[in-house]
């Protein structure tokens, strides 16, 4: 080792100019490069083919996944929204509570419900049997919101109840719209059929016992 | 990813923090086998990339062992405002700087590499080694002073 004065740095420099890895050190290395290398390579050959399509693929089964979670969400709400409705139109109808305008007539009947805030309508759902009567109505709540009763007699004496009432918009949105040509919901619920709808923004259900094999 | 020259120059870089030539190598081998499986975004910055992971692979074995006391350091006991460059006067030779190595502590090391080696300046320094550059310039006026000393008596005794 040549014993000469020189700077601090140029002595770390000489001292590490010496520092070397020796022939096997570099051999290992470079073997280790090599092998990453060829694993590399033929990871991205193996998973190549997949690249795009398998993103795509994904994206479209998480995107299936999204909207038939949602739309069973969606369809499960609307139903625990419609079997409450039913509940509750089937209770009104089996209390009788007393009619608060009598008439046969539909027109008259609707004029009295003038504290509603929306435009009773006459459904285009329910059909009027021959024989059937209106015997008047009432007004009621369902989902805790105002609504109109109507009670009709048929000819064999049977009495059946139409509702008509409006709910907010978000629940709005769960009821069958014959609008839209959806169906009514039907529900047998405390051994009476019970049938429920929206025209025009408007509510409308219908309970009545069911018809037997008698015909009753 | 990494021709002869630049693993050489890493293994250097290996041996300012580790004493042992094992320890270098193995610290050196751990690191490129971590850089070649998670390589930099910027295949440019490999090199600086394999040092940082080298400087973290080192921080982490030796921190586990409890090798190295990463002692904190009292920065407004020691504020200096100076540069590296002040390191530039101290003159001595190889067989003194073999003397003197052993009593170097591990940082005291890796700044006279990064220095002396790799050319960095001071806030180069502080960057690599994840510093306050107050912290580094601390670090450098008390290894420039004990240098001095250690010189000075080695010149005594000589």
């Amino acid at each position: 080792m040549i014993s000469m004065k020189q700077s601090l740095k140029q002595s770390v420099v000489e001292r590490f100019e010496a520092v070397e890895l020796d022939a096997d050190q570099l051999a290992r290395l470079e073997a280790q490069t090599a092998a990453s290398s060829v694993q590399r390579s033929a990871r991205q050959t193996r998973f190549a083919w997949l690249g795009w399509p398998a993103a795509t693929a994904a994206a479209v089964i998480l995107s299936i996944g999204l909207y038939l979670g949602n739309h069973f969400y969606q369809e499960h709400s609307a139903n625990v929204l419609l079997q409450a409705i039913a509940v509750e139109v089937a209770s009104n109808h089996l209390k009788l509570k007393p009619l608060e305008v009598k008439s046969e007539n539909l027109r008259d009947v609707l004029r009295y419900f003038d504290r509603l805030d929306f435009q009773l309508l006459e459904s285009t759902s329910i059909a009027s049997n021959a024989g059937d009567q209106l015997l008047g109505g009432r007004y009621c709540s369902i989902q805790g919101i105002d609504a109109a009763q109507l009670r009709v007699a048929s000819a064999d004496g049977q009495l059946s109840t139409w509702y008509e009432a409006t709910l907010p918009t978000e629940k709005l949105a769960r009821i069958p719209s014959l609008d839209d040509d959806d169906q009514p919901a039907v529900f047998t619920v405390k051994g009476l059929r019970v049938r429920i709808w929206r025209e025009h923004g408007v509510v409308f259900a219908e309970a009545r016992q069911p018809k037997t094999a008698t015909g009753s | 990813m990494f021709d002869q020259d630049t693993l050489n120059k890493l293994y250097r870089y290996c041996r300012s923090l580790c004493d042992q030539d094992n320890d270098a190598f193995d610290l050196l081998q751990s690191s490129v086998e971590r850089c070649l499986g998670s390589p930099p975004d910027n295949p440019g910055a490999s090199y600086a990339y394999a040092m940082r992971v080298i400087r973290n692979k080192f921080i982490d074995q030796y921190r586990r062992k409890q090798v190295v006391a990463f002692e904190p350091f009292d920065e407004a006991a020691h504020a200096v405002d100076y540069d590296i460059a002040s390191l530039e006067d101290v003159v001595l030779d190889r067989l003194e700087l073999e003397q003197i190595w052993p009593s170097l502590t591990v940082i005291e090391r890796e700044i006279l590499f990064l220095w002396a080696v790799e050319g960095y300046s001071t806030d180069e320094v502080a960057s690599q080694l994840g510093k306050p550059r107050n912290s580094v310039l601390s670090i450098i006026h008390r290894m420039r002073k004990r240098l001095k000393e250690r010189v000075g008596k080695s010149r005594v005794t000589g």
